[in-house]
């Protein structure tokens, strides 16, 4: 499991505010996002291989949408206006070479910002467990709590970066998708 | 239940697997529990997927961080180095690691040994990473943001400041943006400039020309200056060091070895010489030697060894 983790942690999950963005665009399917989406993260973990997808992003718009597709098979009355939304998925694969999709500048500041936002303890844990590595024990030992306290606090840490995650606005997708040409040049 | 309230548990969890093993009854509940609904082993891997995530502040940060401690009071202020935090260690925690990079002063430098890559956060909220074998100076001011390539290769990720271009120069060769990304290379020749994302004006004695994300400018230190197109797979192949690592596609064994041991002490031996001439396919980590030697063993079924600080790929005979 901890390989598929690091993969998603790495294609999909940078890609999840664009997903939301297009989930909340569709009148008929926007008030199922939170469900769709941690559906769809069951489906990707469950693959065993991963090495053919060449797009997180796009791989993860499909199986949104085969998500959306099973559902209206499921039910038995469907309605016409839900099918055509599905079948506008976004542009998938925009050709995009990976560094410009999401600079690891712009992961770092996503970071950055998601620990900074954490109550005051919770960062403190945080910041000792995820970037000075200290293990669940020496981080109990440097703030003098117990070892529990501290998996509290990252349980607590975690629930509200996942809200904070789903609710972000997308930013810089036009920096991600167009140049901006000469502009950026100054002379 | 509210996917909320699924996520509450989720988060639950993950803390706890990122912690320490699960107690049999406890391995109980949480299979039970993810095996009610897909929705909810979708939150826990979510959860887990963020928890992994966060680690890479690290990965980012600490190089300079730890290079540059003492210039660590100078920088400015970022938005997660305020608020203070519980405890005294917390605290002093976050005066290291508050991701206040050294501001550069007149030739600040910055060198890499034969064997290191860095990473170098600047002050104005840019990335350099650069590649072993260099060498530069960063002299940052209120008009530019000047930095002298000495040797060697880096990588420039550009925050954005319209007023401070963002100068890489060697020698009599400038390449300037305002806010962009593109690699500098300084070989015994020529100076190649290759642009990942952006624009960037290349300066030189034999004219001003500028280049756009996906082209690669050379210009030899004696001669005409060439601009090529660069294809995105040949640019991720080309610039894979960045993220320590080696992309290949189908070059010999020997090749990629030698690579290998130029960035490791511990080194890999070829012992079968056709083994050596076969062409190699994958993505590595260039400080991952045994990973390499391992994927190799397997990909041409041929056994590996070790010994000492060596790998020997191919040997029936061991040499131990």
């Amino acid at each position: 499991m901890r390989g598929s983790i690091d993969w998603i942690a790495s294609e999909i999950l940078p890609h999840e505010p664009a997903v939301r963005r297009w989930l909340r665009q569709l009148v008929h399917w926007r008030h199922e996002e939170d469900d769709l989406i941690q559906e769809a993260y069951c489906r990707l973990a469950r693959l065993s291989d991963t090495s053919a997808i060449a797009s997180g992003r796009a791989y993860f718009f499909t199986v949104i949408r085969n998500l959306m597709v099973e559902r209206i098979r499921r039910d038995r009355v469907v309605r016409i206006e839900t099918v055509a939304e599905i079948d506008a998925l976004p542009v998938m694969d925009d050709g995009v070479p990976a560094d410009r999709r999401a600079s690891a500048r712009e992961q770092l500041k996503l970071v950055q910002r998601l620990i900074d936002n954490l109550p005051a303890r919770c960062r403190g844990v945080f910041l000792l467990r995820r970037i000075e590595g200290l293990s669940q024990r020496q981080t109990a030992e440097r703030l003098g709590v117990t070892e529990n306290v501290v998996e509290k606090e990252v349980a607590r840490g975690l629930r509200i970066i996942m809200a904070e995650l789903a609710a972000i606005e997308e930013q810089g997708e036009r920096r991600l998708i167009g140049g901006e040409g000469d502009a950026r040049v100054r002379r | 239940m509210s996917a909320a309230e699924i996520d509450g548990i989720a988060a639950d969890w993950a803390a706890r697997l990122e912690a320490r093993e699960l107690t049999p009854a406890e391995r109980r509940q949480l299979d039970a529990w993810v095996g009610q609904d897909q929705r909810h082993e979708g939150a826990l891997v979510r959860a887990r997927a963020i928890w992994a995530t966060l680690d890479r502040a690290r990965a980012l940060a600490s190089p300079v961080l730890a290079e540059d401690a003492e210039h660590v009071a100078q920088g400015r202020t970022r938005r997660w180095a305020v608020g203070a935090l519980a405890s005294a260690a917390a605290a002093a925690l976050v005066a290291v690691f508050s991701l206040r990079a050294p501001r550069p002063r007149a030739g600040q430098r910055f060198a890499t040994g034969q064997r290191e890559i860095r990473t170098v956060l600047l002050s104005d909220g840019s990335r350099t990473v650069m590649n072993a074998a260099s060498q530069a100076r960063f002299a940052f001011d209120h008009r530019e943001r000047l930095v002298l390539l000495d040797h060697g290769e880096g990588w420039f990720d550009v925050a954005k400041d319209k007023a401070r271009p963002f100068i890489v120069r060697v020698g009599e060769i400038e390449a300037r943006a305002v806010g962009t990304a593109f690699a500098v290379a300084r070989t015994r020749s020529s100076v190649d400039v290759t642009v990942t994302e952006g624009v960037v004006e290349i300066a030189a004695p034999q004219g001003t020309v500028r280049v756009v994300a996906g082209g690669r400018a050379s210009v030899p230190f004696d001669g005409e200056m060439v601009v090529a197109a660069v294809t995105s797979a040949a640019l991720d192949r080309d610039l894979a060091w960045r993220e320590r690592r080696i992309i290949l596609d189908g070059e010999t064994l020997a090749t990629a070895v030698e690579t290998f041991n130029r960035f490791n002490e511990r080194k890999i031996v070829i012992e079968d010489p056709a083994l050596a001439q076969e062409p190699v396919v994958g993505s590595f980590d260039l400080f991952a030697p045994d990973q390499f030697a391992d994927a190799v063993a397997n990909a041409f079924s041929t056994p590996v060894a070790r010994r000492d600080d060596m790998i020997i790929l191919g040997s029936v005979h061991s040499r131990a």
